[in-house]
């Protein structure tokens, strides 16, 4: 490679700013599959278990079915995430501070859900129907996620998931009110667009930033 | 006008010192994960990574993890105002301001 400087300040500062959002695309290679992971999850997932009711007469998926093609999508979303999101960080050794940060919000995932789980089971302890658990356990479950979007947002300075998160709260607060089992088909409309969208706005941002970093250097 | 720095003025130097800056203060990056960041060579990026560390602007550390030896390279609190005073420079240079 040349060592002499050949390029002018202005391709010079370019390129600066090019290979470090290529870098950022790099690291950030994971987000796009991630995004569309969840966007299968919440699509699939929330439109079996509408199908338990929501065509009426017309056909109805069995509830056990559903509900376990709702788990086992989730869990596949989250397993996709995890070995993404160690993929993409490989080589880099974490300093205290990013360490902690990490562990942190990582540990408040799981601790978070099973909260939810006692609250709903809570309510059901004070007299609330059973059945209304089906509205009040997908709402407080996109609401806290749409929360630690907003929270990861903030730590690591991530505008795609405060978009995300914003929406995901949005979402919670107005499917409830749509009632059962109508607000399960705008969990899985609503809430996967938002994935999918996501997923190809940072797939094409990383991508464009590698793209014109490997034009500079080769030039 | 400043003058520019020379020891980063050089386009593969600025890539692996621009690379660099991206990590935290207390990070550090293996050497495979960095080469495949820049895309060069790694005979390339050991011999711009040297002249980098005998200007101090960036650390080198040699490890073990088991039998495999790993190397970490990351920028010293020389190399990052370095960086910053190199962009400072070049904005300088081109009118541009912050």
């Amino acid at each position: 490679m040349n060592d002499e400087p050949n390029l002018s300040p202005h391709e010079m500062l370019a390129l600066v700013e090019d290979q470090q959002r290529s870098v950022a695309g790099q690291m950030g290679a994971f987000v796009p599959l991630i995004l569309l992971a969840w966007g299968v999850a919440w699509l699939g997932g929330f439109t079996a278990l509408w199908l338990v009711d929501g065509l009426g007469e017309a056909f109805s998926l069995p509830i056990e079915i559903a509900g376990a093609v709702f788990v086992l999508l989730l869990i596949g979303a989250g397993a996709v995430s995890v070995v993404a999101g160690i993929r993409a960080n490989r080589g880099v050794r974490a300093g205290k501070h990013a360490a902690f940060v990490g562990t942190v919000y990582g540990q408040s995932w799981w601790i978070g859900c099973l909260a939810i789980f006692a609250i709903g089971r809570a309510l059901v302890f004070n007299g609330m129907p059973e059945a209304l658990l089906s509205v009040f356990y997908p709402s407080a479950y996109v609401f806290f996620a749409g929360m630690m979007y907003v929270l990861g947002a903030a730590l690591w300075h991530a505008v795609p998931m405060l978009v995300l998160g914003i929406w995901s709260i949005l979402v919670s607060v107005v499917a409830p009110f749509a009632g059962e089992p109508t607000h399960f088909l705008i969990f899985a409309i609503a809430g996967s667009a938002s994935w999918f969208v996501g997923a190809i706005w940072t797939g094409v941002w990383s991508s464009r930033a590698r793209r014109r970093v490997a034009q500079r250097s080769a030039a | 006008m400043t003058e520019l720095d020379p020891v980063i003025h050089a386009a593969a130097r600025l890539r692996i010192t621009a690379t660099l800056a991206t990590l935290g203060a207390d990070e550090s990056i293996a050497f495979p994960r960095l080469q495949e960041m820049l895309d060069m060579t790694a005979g390339n990026l050991s011999t711009h990574l040297r002249k980098l560390e005998d200007a101090g602007y960036v650390a080198v550390e040699k490890t073990h993890r088991g039998r495999t030896p790993v190397t970490h390279a990351a920028l010293t609190v020389r190399g990052r105002r370095a960086f910053e005073d190199y962009t400072a420079a070049l904005r300088d240079v081109l009118g541009k301001t912050r």
